[in-house]
């Protein structure tokens, strides 16, 4: 006869526990237990079958035997035992051994936590996202005593995340920057992860009391440890000590603003470290095949962007006016090859040369002709776009161009603000509408180019039979026979002939797909493929009818 | 006698010969001592036994180990344990002092060794590895929109309050939808119409309101009644109209031959009628069966699809969870179930033209209050307040006895307020009242 097996030995109630039994468990009362589950990386589950009852949580008994053979859940029990004694002296009333007591509370570190939950570094760095956002919230608040909001803990934050501004600013790995309505959105690029986070505007204000700033405050030492490792990291792989010499200077700890000599300084260090990291490596050469293939292509245009980035603000030595955000726009003109200048460096001011004054507000008065006058808009904008735009939009006093999220792929939206494409003509990318969708079609979809350079033949089916292509400095990208014209222009008619040919084949091909597929369906299938169907329509009907308006109210302007 | 001499052969008396043996080397050694001086045996402390003679001597034998070790027996057992233990620790290389690191003055670089020397057990790697798939990573940072721009382009912004107007009337299609089950008065045409005749108090609009609804269930049952009643009419004329064609024949209860034999007949043919009836009933299921087995197949690959359909929405929920951050089908965690926060946006008059004018929307404060909520989005924590209304409690709304009668009771209370209030005016504007207010005011 087969065993019997008993109720709850086998199946999902054997692998759940509730909350409440896990607490029981554990010893444990739901504050602590919370704060450990915080701490180890332990979250609720959701069981396929609900064997208490939907209104109950579940944690998977793995979890919680991971809870209990960790060295937090004693130490946890000793600083409960500390407390008790500690709030014995209070009651008896001796004061001074009830200090000298709470002085000698038993310490703990999160160094086997990190290492436990992040394996590797990257990641790590993966969940940087968070604790940046976290970080730089709390380096913003005011204390406060009843919600045990410490000046030590807001001190720490704020220097954490100097540390890691000053090692983006100094690698130059800031990618975008976006101001919205919510804060400044932050994109880096770090060892391939890409970490994006909010920070908030400068502004007085209240703390809301309907967050729970316990569960807050133990996310935030969790963070604050891990930022704290990941920093370090960062500076030993760079060659520099940690904590950095830069903050160790008495002159840099008195300045608001970092320096822009010794930050070029350190720039040059770790790109001379970076280069020399490569080039003494072993030497790998890249075989023909893979010189041509998308991939090895990719890789290239991203390092010519890297490149582009790191020079886009060479030349350029921007003043900042004091209502300007200078701590935002520090890092921004740092990373991107600039040096800037504040009203207060007066030697500075009289040294260097002048070539961008960002200001704020409506100038009066005479303005300095050897000096363009923008507003912060524009340096953010240009830095989006890799590209130094034209400033008289952004001249103070008049309102500036609308700020387009870098964050948003407008090829997948469908529509094209007016700004984007005034800014791809004024960076030489001109694509059509009608091209945007072949070539949304024909590119890979990991790409992070929304609008890739031209060669037109490929983009272009309708106009490539007639026209030549788009011309950039007078040729044609990836002509390679230059000898013979004639020649070339024949080749490269037929060329494009074929290429039209066959994205008129394949187009039909997916109509007659299409078509089949539509036959084969069942009539609820149908039913919400014509739905879908509907709503992109009426999407790009929409679009169309901006389009036109656009068109009447231009051709009424003229 | 015989067995105990036996007895005294068989004595062993080897014991006493040991004794005597003993006795004879005490007394030799007593000699020998008595013959040596006593300041040769022993020293007699004449002098008052100081503090430091004391210490001398207890450090010299403090535990007795000298006379514990001479005495035992398996002191050259335990010399030999000691010994080899002494060998073993020298053999062994000296152990790596962990360093315990201090998170305020001390920093290690924590991913200098490869992850593939961190020895986990095969059970752990597994359940991490179950951990990683079973779990969505909810990407931490909603990206903004482009209409939440402080700056933004006009018909991005448009979009941004589009979708908050969008929001706010599914919630409100919601109140609505929830307040038609509880209160259908409100909402029924008939309602409408009784609530508004004139004359007639609020109290009596509502209950009107109330009837009607129930009136119209009434007047349909009431219909079905009358349909019953007027079959049971037809039925009962028809069985008048048989009962004249029969005829009534009181012979003594008794049959004749020929009757019996149409009885028997009449019932034979009712017997055929009746088995026909059932074959042409089994004929019928026969031939549906094809049908049957069809609908069943049907069935089976709906179930199928659905579970494939279902499959890809999960998947798909799953995608958009992990690149945006937006939850639309929340995991049910605990008692209450998260839901999204509703889209920051600006009015165009908010909007400020330069970053010194911007009225941050979310200040430090109201991030922390986004990152609080982000914590319930992740699922890190289960929700432990409501959000956004809670269904059950809207339910139970349903049967509490003075929501059915549309409110508090306040209306009627009022209603017999005015009603008083208007008895009262008349009586003060007539008779010897209003001759006292004249004379107060002369």
């Amino acid at each position: 006869m087969a065993k019997k097996i008993k109720k709850g030995k086998k199946g999902e109630q054997s692998q759940y526990l509730t909350r409440s039994k896990a607490i029981r468990k554990l010893q444990l009362t739901l504050k602590d237990f919370r704060r450990l589950c915080i701490l180890k990386g332990v979250y609720p589950r959701e069981p396929k079958k609900k064997f208490e009852g939907t209104a109950k949580t579940y944690y998977h008994v793995k979890d919680l035997k991971i809870l209990q053979h960790d060295k937090l859940l004693d130490k946890f029990r000793e600083i409960k035992a500390h407390l008790k004694r500690h709030k014995k002296y209070l009651g008896r009333k001796e004061i001074k051994t009830a200090e000298d007591h709470l002085a000698k509370t038993p310490k703990y570190t999160l160094s086997h936590i990190i290492k436990e939950r992040y394996p590797t570094f990257v990641d790590a760095l993966r969940d940087m996202d968070d604790a940046l956002c976290l970080i730089s919230l709390f380096a913003n608040l005011p204390q406060h005593l009843s919600l045990e909001i410490t000046k030590k803990e807001i001190e720490e934050c704020a220097a954490l995340l100097k540390e890691f501004m000053l090692y983006c600013t100094v690698t130059q790995c800031i990618k975008k920057s976006f101001f919205s309505i919510k804060g400044i959105y932050y994109q880096v690029e770090i060892m391939g992860q890409q970490i994006t986070w909010i920070a908030p505007y400068q502004f007085n204000q209240k703390l809301p009391f309907d967050v729970d700033y316990k569960v807050m405050s133990t996310f935030l030492e969790f963070y604050r440890a891990l930022l704290r490792f990941v920093n370090f990291k960062l500076f030993t792989d760079l060659g520099q000590k940690y904590p950095p010499e830069y903050f160790q200077k008495e002159q840099n700890r008195q300045r608001l603003y970092l320096d822009p000599v010794q930050i070029r300084d350190l720039q040059k260090q770790a790109r001379k470290k970076f280069e020399s990291g490569q080039s003494g490596g072993q030497k790998y050469s890249i075989s023909e095949e893979f010189k041509d293939t998308p991939e090895m292509k990719k890789l290239t245009m991203k390092e010519e962007q890297a490149k582009k980035s790191r020079e886009i603000f060479s030349k350029g030595v921007f003043l900042l006016q004091r209502e300007t955000p200078i701590y935002i726009m520090q890092y921004l003109i740092l990373s991107f090859g600039g040096t800037f200048v504040t009203e207060e460096d007066k030697e500075q001011l009289a040294t260097l040369k002048i070539t961008h004054q960002v200001v704020d507000r409506p100038m009066v008065g005479k303005l300095d002709s050897t000096r363009e006058y923008v507003q912060p808009q524009w340096i953010v904008d240009s830095l989006n776009n890799l590209f130094l735009l034209p400033t008289q939009p952004y001249r103070p006093g008049v309102p500036p161009p609308p700020h387009l999220s870098p964050f948003i792929d407008d090829s997948k939206e469908g529509y094209l603000p007016t700004r984007l494409k005034e800014i791809n003509a004024l960076k030489g990318e001109i694509v059509d509408d009608e091209d945007e969708e072949m070539s949304a079609d024909d590119e890979s979809s990991g790409d992070e180019q929304k609008q890739t350079p031209l060669p037109a033949p490929v983009a272009n089916k309708q106009a490539a039979a007639v026209q030549p292509a788009v011309k950039k400095d007078g040729k044609v990208k990836g002509d390679a026979d230059s000898s013979s014209e004639e020649e070339s222009d024949n080749e490269e008619m037929l060329k494009n002939q074929k290429k039209v040919k066959n994205a008129k084949l394949k187009k039909e091909l997916a109509k007659e797909q299409e078509e089949l597929g539509k036959i084969l369906m069942t009539k609820k299938q149908r039913q919400l493929f014509e739905q879908v169907d509907k709503s992109n329509q009426s999407k790009k009907q929409q679009a169309q009818k901006l389009k036109d308006k656009r068109n009447k109210i231009e051709q009424s302007k003229k | 006698m015989r067995q105990k001499k036996v007895w005294r052969k068989a004595i062993d008396n080897q014991e006493i010969q040991k004794s005597l043996e003993d006795k004879g080397r005490a007394r030799e050694i007593a000699a020998q001592q008595a013959k040596i001086a006593d300041s040769h045996l022993f020293k007699v402390a004449t002098k008052a036994a100081g503090v430091k003679a004391k210490r001398d001597k207890l450090r010299a034998d403090r535990f007795k180990a000298k006379e514990y070790l001479e005495k035992s027996q398996y002191e050259d057992v335990l010399v030999k344990r000691l010994v080899e233990k002494e060998q073993r620790k020298a053999s062994q290389p000296p152990q790596k002092v962990k360093k315990v690191v201090d998170e305020e003055t001390d920093l290690l670089d924590l991913w200098a060794d490869e992850p593939a020397n961190m020895q986990t057990s095969r059970n752990l790697g597994q359940f991490r590895r179950f951990t990683a798939s079973s779990r969505t990573r909810v990407n931490p940072i909603v990206l903004p929109l482009a209409g939440q721009s402080y700056n933004p382009n006009a018909k991005d912004h448009k979009q941004v309050i589009e979708a908050v107007v969008a929001e706010e009337m599914k919630d409100v299609k919601e109140v609505q939808r929830q307040l038609r089950t509880l209160k259908p008065y409100l909402f029924s045409e008939e309602a409408a119409g009784a609530i508004t005749v004139p004359g007639s108090s609020i109290r009596d609009n509502l209950v009107n309101a109330k009837t009607a609804v129930y009136d119209n269930k009434d007047s349909s049952s009431s219909e079905e009644e009358s349909e019953d009643e007027e079959v049971s009419v037809e039925a009962a004329e028809g069985d008048a109209n048989k009962g004249k064609k029969k005829k009534v024949v009181s012979r003594l209860n008794k049959l004749t031959k020929t009757e019996r034999n149409a009885k028997l007949l009449r019932k034979l043919r009712h017997e055929e009628q009746e088995y026909q009836r059932t074959v042409k009933l089994w004929n019928k299921e026969i031939n549906k069966l094809p049908q049957y087995l069809k609908d069943h197949e049907q069935k089976l690959r709906e179930i199928e699809e659905r579970i494939v359909q279902r499959k890809k929405e999960i998947d798909e929920e799953r995608a958009r969870q992990e690149k945006t951050g937006i939850v639309q089908k929340p995991s049910l965690l605990g008692r209450h179930k998260y839901r999204m926060r509703k889209t920051d946006f600006q009015t165009e008059d908010e909007l400020a033209g330069s970053l010194r004018t911007i009225r941050a929307k979310a200040t430090p404060a109201d991030l922390l209050v986004d990152r609080y909520d982000s914590v319930f989005r992740r699922n890190l924590i289960e929700p432990e307040m409501p959000i956004g209304g809670d269904r059950r409690r809207t339910r139970k709304g349903k049967y509490k006895w003075h929501n059915s009668k549309g409110g508090t009771g306040a209306a009627a209370l009022h209603e017999k307020n005015q009603e008083l209030k208007r008895k009262g005016d008349i009586k003060a504007a007539s008779g010897p009242s209003l001759l006292k207010n004249d004379l107060i005011l002369i």
